[in-house]
């Protein structure tokens, strides 16, 4: 193969990425649903900042326990049915903003919250589920009320803690 | 096997690794379930979960990644720049099984996203899967070759 023809093939590749990067940037464009080329740097999506956002099953136990926490179950409706954390409201993340219904009716205004924290909860550690809800509530100005549940799911049956 | 078996052979291999990108693109840009534009955010924490790409890079990635999937499955289809669009395919499968590997060697149980939200089959599953479609994207390739060295190259027509 002459250096032309793997220039000439390389080159090929390239149009092809690039016609397709054309056409993702139209579509995103005109979707509404597009995002934002680069997000947020104090989006979810950050590790660092759903780190600083969790809590571990110790803590969510003392504010279920004195009533300082509304407790959001962010699994697919499914997943919450076969047993979720006392008093969890399910608000299932695929479903967003449509499956917020119950919870919006439930949360005090943003300037009201008076110490109160919004639990959220998924799957697993690092789940995309929490990611996405804790994502929307800050999004609604419920940034400094919301915590994640470290460990997610599993991490409250292994501590063998209530269930409903 | 002659020209015309390869040739056969060339045919249904590209439009079958056609078929499973452009499903893989289009499950990623639309939701089957609603008849609806897709949450991109969805993918974009998909590819998160994997830990392997730096945050300001999701969101691009999420926008590009199926697009480019779409397009080289286009290019499949139409039999135009067919080795061309397989070794990018051949790229990003290499990518996905470096992926997943390393997620399961790191005791992660994530979701693949590799077919939408809706793409929850084992890790296990979608590894096999992609060396799977790694030999089908190959097989495009050698049943090319073998088609073209086997006499006068037949007519390119989709």
């Amino acid at each position: 193969m002459s250096v032309r023809a793997v220039v000439g093939f390389w080159a090929r590749m390239a149009a092809l990425c690039v016609a397709g990067a054309g056409l993702a940037a139209l579509f995103n464009t005109l979707s509404p649903k597009g995002i934002a080329w680069v997000p947020d740097p104090n989006s979810g999506v950050r590790d660092e900042v759903l780190r600083e956002a969790e809590i571990d099953v110790d803590h969510v136990w003392e504010l279920l326990q004195t009533g300082q926490a509304i407790v959001v179950d962010a699994r697919p409706g499914e997943e919450y049915d076969d047993g979720h954390i006392p008093g969890a409201i399910n608000t299932s993340a695929q479903a967003l903003p449509g499956s917020a219904e119950l919870l919006m009716a439930q949360l005090p205004p943003r300037d009201a919250m008076m110490g109160m924290t919004i639990l959220v909860y998924c799957q697993g550690q690092g789940c995309v589920d929490s990611m996405l809800v804790f994502d929307f509530l800050a999004g609604l100005g419920y940034r400094e009320s919301v915590r994640i549940l470290r460990g997610g799911w599993p991490a409250w049956q292994d501590a063998n803690m209530p269930v409903e | 096997m002659g020209k015309t078996g390869w040739l056969w052979t060339w045919r249904t291999l590209r439009w079958l690794l056609a078929l499973i990108f452009a499903a893989a693109a289009i499950l990623k840009l639309f939701d089957p379930a609603n008849l609806e534009i897709a949450d991109p955010t969805r993918f974009v924490g998909d590819i998160r979960n994997y830990r392997l790409v730096p945050w300001w890079s999701l969101h691009a990635l999420a926008i590009l990644l199926p697009w480019i999937e779409l397009t080289c499955a286009g290019a499949l289809v139409i039999g135009r720049w067919t080795e061309e669009a397989t070794v990018v395919l051949m790229g990003f499968l290499v990518v996905y099984i470096v992926g997943i590997s390393a997620a399961m060697a790191r005791g992660l149980d994530i979701h693949c996203g590799c077919f939408g939200s809706y793409d929850t089959a084992p890790m296990v599953a979608v590894l096999v899967r992609d060396i799977v479609f790694m030999g089908i994207a190959a097989g495009v390739i050698i049943a090319n070759r073998r088609r073209l060295a086997t006499g006068r190259p037949a007519v390119e027509s989709a």
